[in-house]
């Protein structure tokens, strides 16, 4: 499977819900690239955004203006660790917890 | 906790150079193994070049991509886009380096390759001062 694949694929809760989609992947550095996590945003373009520019990872703090319109989308941010996920896949990612369980994006790293 | 980095911001997109820093293009997808005993997942190739691109960006445009770069293909080569092994990545920071030279990778570069030997090197001027 490619990372392709998985980028924007519905992540769902153990009763099917969809919690969000997948951002991007946390892996170990070198040699090894082991997958530790997944990064879980929202649907939406101010949110692919947020991620995609380095908000959400708090990478990027400038300009503000884009920091303003991307908060919301940072807060909601979640890091769920490779032990929580159940199965993978590009038509969906299935996470062993609920939303509210898994830490914020800030906090995992 | 884990040290862990983000592929979208340190591996995606980033400039692979060969052991001579010699540019070769750029990381345009990643490949996963999941190992049988289900334990977690590992990046196993990385994907450079338009066939790869073209898969990521979709729609016409990367169809489009996707299958001209198939077409341009030496007769003869592998089918789809150009990959390696991740094991050959020495250093991420600050771009994606090899620890092989650029010869040593089949099919990677191909073009620019092409491009050298055919034309850039025929050019007056292209040797080195000293010759």
């Amino acid at each position: 499977m490619r990372i392709s694949e998985l980028l924007d694929a519905p992540v769902v809760d153990p009763a099917e819900r969809q919690i969000g989609v997948v951002r991007d992947l946390r892996v170990t550095p070198r040699p090894r690239f082991q997958v530790t996590g997944l990064t879980i945003g929202q649907p939406g373009w101010l949110d692919r955004a947020a991620h995609a520019w380095g908000f959400a990872e708090g990478r990027a703090a400038a300009p503000w203006p884009l920091r303003k319109l991307t908060q919301r989308a940072a807060r909601r941010a979640r890091f769920a660790p490779v032990a929580l996920i159940g199965s993978w896949g590009p038509e969906r990612v299935v996470v062993t917890a609920g939303f509210t369980s898994l830490q914020p994006l800030d906090e995992s790293s | 906790m884990t040290e862990h980095v983000s592929v979208r911001m340190t591996l995606l997109d980033a400039q692979i150079v060969d052991r001579d820093r010699l540019p070769i293009g750029r990381v345009d997808d990643l490949e996963l193994f999941f190992p049988p005993d289900g334990g977690p997942p590992q990046i196993a190739r990385v994907l450079t070049g338009s066939q790869a691109l073209g898969k990521r960006i979709g729609g016409v445009i990367g169809r489009w991509l996707t299958s001209m770069s198939a077409r341009l293909r030496r007769p003869g080569s592998r089918a789809g886009p150009s990959t390696f092994d991740a094991g050959l990545i020495a250093d991420t920071k600050p771009m994606v380096r090899l620890r092989v030279q650029a010869d040593e990778l089949e099919g990677i570069a191909g073009l620019e390759r092409w491009l050298a030997s055919r034309l850039v090197e025929r050019l007056p001027g292209t040797g080195h001062a000293d010759k």
